[in-house]
């Protein structure tokens, strides 16, 4: 006996993203998932983000992943803010941040008191990209050590992000990297792909890409506003 | 190396798809479709699913594994077109902005039970 189904095998792990955008919501809370390979440079260029959008007014948490270590996590303990350490060592090594990663990490953080949070998922090209942990914007750091063609390799994940953040651009002179070529793969594979270049560590950039996020954040708080103010018309009419 | 994950994934939403009656020992043969856009490793997902199965309660299952082509419609002048390789550019007007509508995620599609158990 053949019983056909049509179910998304990730039902359950999509449900619980669901609720923690939930969360986010009521909290006016702006999250963004940052991805890239291994040493692209997330956590050097979260650390200057952070200390830029502190200095700016705003409060910020980082949601930490890694396979094990706290090594990430030490790294933001000069600019004293909320960090959870999320390993998946005990759940099977598993090679991506999970929405029920994000939904314990939840608990954990002070959420009234806080503007952004940001998600440093597990280094890889591949795994993250297929997981929706509630975030409102997706990020991929793409270093100009890795070469021009990592789009074509890993087409899921430059088609899943909204920005592309080419970092490193500072070592520019001494690569045989061509940003001409790179950024006409990033279109070819997502003609709708923001690009910003950036350096975390000279600064370059920096300026682009604070804007995104602030921007980002007044938009989601609109869009959130207007949605409340459509349910009201909606309840009284 | 997230084939660990699917396959438990798969395993939760066939035992959700099963009639009361129907123990998932007597499932033979359980049937996804997976988007070529998702890079599943489609070998170590049947090894991980293999590896699971017995400790899940499908100890009698196959994963079948169908995979379903990438399809987009163009932004632009709003034409569909099925992608060859990882270039998501529209072969009508050139455009680079297109939307995936095919080809994307994994679907569990069909479970097939053994019939001389369903016969009883």
């Amino acid at each position: 006996m053949k019983i056909p189904v049509v179910s998304n095998v990730l039902e359950e792990s999509d449900a619980l993203a669901k609720k923690n955008r939930a969360t986010f919501d009521v909290h006016n809370l702006f999250v963004v998932n940052i991805m890239s390979s291994p040493g692209a440079g997330k956590t050097t260029l979260l650390v200057r983000t952070i200390a830029e959008l502190k200095q700016k007014g705003y409060r910020c948490a980082v949601i930490e992943g890694d396979i094990t270590s706290t090594i990430d996590s030490e790294r933001f303990s000069p600019l004293e803010i909320s960090v959870v350490q999320a390993n998946t060592a005990p759940f099977g090594g598993d090679c991506h941040v999970g929405s029920h990663l994000v939904h314990a990490a939840l608990q954990m953080l002070p959420l009234a008191e806080l503007d952004f949070i940001f998600i440093e998922n597990i280094g890889n090209l591949v795994c993250p990209a297929e997981f929706y942990l509630g975030e409102h914007k997706k990020v991929v750091v793409l270093s100009l050590p890795e070469g021009e063609d990592k789009p074509m390799k890993y087409p899921l994940m430059f088609r899943e992000c909204q920005l592309c953040l080419v970092s490193k651009t500072d070592l520019l002179p001494f690569l045989d990297t061509d940003i001409a070529t790179l950024r006409r793969n990033l279109d070819l594979v997502n003609g709708d792909l923001e690009v910003i270049e950036i350096s975390a560590k000279v600064g370059i950039g920096l300026e682009n890409w604070l804007s995104w996020l602030v921007n980002g954040k007044s938009a989601q708080h609109l869009a959130i506003s207007q949605n409340k103010s459509n349910a009201g018309i909606t309840s009284t009419s | 190396m997230h084939e660990l994950y699917l396959a438990e994934c798969i395993v939760k939403q066939a035992r959700a798809a099963l009639p009361q009656r129907v123990h998932s020992i007597n499932v033979s043969e359980v049937k996804v479709r997976i988007g070529e856009l998702d890079a599943v490793v489609t070998d170590t997902l049947v090894f991980m699913y293999d590896a699971i199965k017995s400790e899940s309660g499908f100890a009698n299952s196959r994963l079948v594994i169908e995979t379903e082509a990438i399809f987009c419609i163009c932004n632009e002048c709003a034409k569909s077109f099925e992608l060859a390789e990882p270039l998501f550019m529209c072969p009508h007007c050139l455009s680079t902005s297109v939307r995936v509508v095919r080809g994307r995620g994994v679907t569990l599609t069909e479970i097939t039970i053994q019939e001389k158990e369903t016969a009883e």
